[in-house]
């Protein structure tokens, strides 16, 4: 249990500085009394507030972190709210985010069940779900464009150790992904875990190749 | 099932699966096979869960919640808190790594995946809704209003805007 900073949040040179732990929990509150429609909603949430409006984390940590939650056991947003948590406040932080988010959560879902076998015959109420349902899609497209965006922009060159995807290749491994998804013959983390292999593959040769240039 | 037991499946099934409702075959099993639920309650518990607010797999709290009132809901939420932290030890391995090429890349490969396995279930989650055309107007006008950076939206009131014209033109 550290409340240091971690290394990812020194080296994000776009994040504000570090928010209380009262900010955090009421952050993550607020969404969780207002992400209704499900974990897309949710995410589409998190993403806008911590990334765009309040800067804890910047858009590539983000894509980071959601990458690595993938790997975790459980449920991803609540994994990637504790590392969300962690990066703006250390372990107190990512306590604060997580019960910040789960209490009105879980109140709200113990609500709803004691009401919904009245809910679920409602037309009225039916109708306004799926009303919603479009524009939670949009959102969370937009979301996509966005959380790309950074990993496509730059390119490797000599002096940079950090290896970007070239966008080609980018752009290619996200309709990959996405076509390999829909086929549905291959369990989502076998599909992840080939594009990191594909990731790591690209990346090595990359490197090799500017090495290669900067010899010659 | 006592508290404990009722725990113990809980925090196991999803301590070893991944996603909101990759813990379902095993509460399943679990809870059918000690007579601790009915079947048709995963089906209620599973819905609820995509209409309350937070993820999906907090179809876990409504389940403890109609298998055993208010301690269920609270045993469920505890029970699927707890595993998600293990996400900081892979947190931790990353960042000693993140000089190493191969592993940086193969982070950003599995990035690069889930952008594309995000947006395709956002598509499949529209169709399964058969979208007609005031959907794809809705789609096109939330999209247009979230990109623009004249006035900003907030997205729960698009998503409110649009369940009220549900609600008023069913």
């Amino acid at each position: 249990m550290t409340e240091q900073p971690s290394p990812q949040q020194s080296a994000n040179t776009t994040a504000s500085p570090a928010p209380g732990l009262s900010e955090i929990f009421r952050v993550f509150f607020v969404l969780g009394l207002q992400s209704f429609g499900g974990g897309i909603a949710t995410f589409t949430m998190i993403h806008e507030q911590t990334v765009r409006r309040l800067r804890y984390i910047s858009e590539e940590q983000f894509v980071q972190n959601w990458a690595m939650v993938q790997l975790a056991p459980g449920i991803n947003l609540l994994a990637l709210v504790i590392l969300i948590g962690r990066r703006a406040r250390g372990m107190k932080g990512a306590f604060a985010a997580l019960i910040g988010l789960m209490a009105p959560s879980c109140a709200l879902t113990m609500l709803i069940a004691s009401v919904y076998t009245h809910l679920h015959t409602v037309p009225a109420a039916v109708a306004a779900i799926n009303a919603a349902i479009p524009a939670i899609v949009a959102v969370g497209l937009l979301s996509c464009i966005t959380m790309l965006r950074p990993m496509i922009k730059s390119v490797p060159n000599e002096l940079d150790t950090t290896p970007r995807s070239q966008p080609v290749f980018a752009c290619a491994m996200v309709i990959a992904a996405g076509a390999a998804v829909l086929s549905n013959r291959l369990p989502i983390p076998a599909v992840l875990i080939l594009c990191g292999v594909a990731g790591a593959i690209e990346a090595v040769l990359s490197r090799l190749l500017a090495m290669r240039r900067s010899t010659s | 099932m006592n508290p404990a037991a009722y725990f113990w499946s809980m925090l196991k099934a999803s301590l070893f699966s991944t996603g909101g409702m990759g813990n379902l075959p095993a509460i399943h099993h679990d809870f059918i096979q000690a007579h601790a639920a009915r079947p048709e309650v995963f089906g209620e518990a599973l819905v609820i869960g995509q209409f309350s607010p937070g993820p999906n797999g907090l179809w876990t709290v409504a389940f403890g919640y109609i298998t055993r009132g208010i301690l269920g809901g609270v045993l469920a939420a505890v029970a699927v808190s707890i595993p998600p932290f293990l996400v900081i030890l892979l947190d931790k391995f990353y960042a000693k790594n993140r000089e190493s090429v191969a592993i940086t890349g193969f982070i950003r490969g599995i990035s690069l995946g889930v952008i594309g396995a995000f947006a395709v279930t956002l598509i499949s989650m529209l169709k399964a809704a058969h979208p007609g055309l005031r959907a794809i107007v809705t789609l096109i006008a939330v999209a247009a209003i979230s990109a623009q950076k004249i006035v900003r939206v907030p997205v729960p009131a698009l998503i409110a805007a649009s369940a009220l014209l549900g609600l008023l033109f069913p």
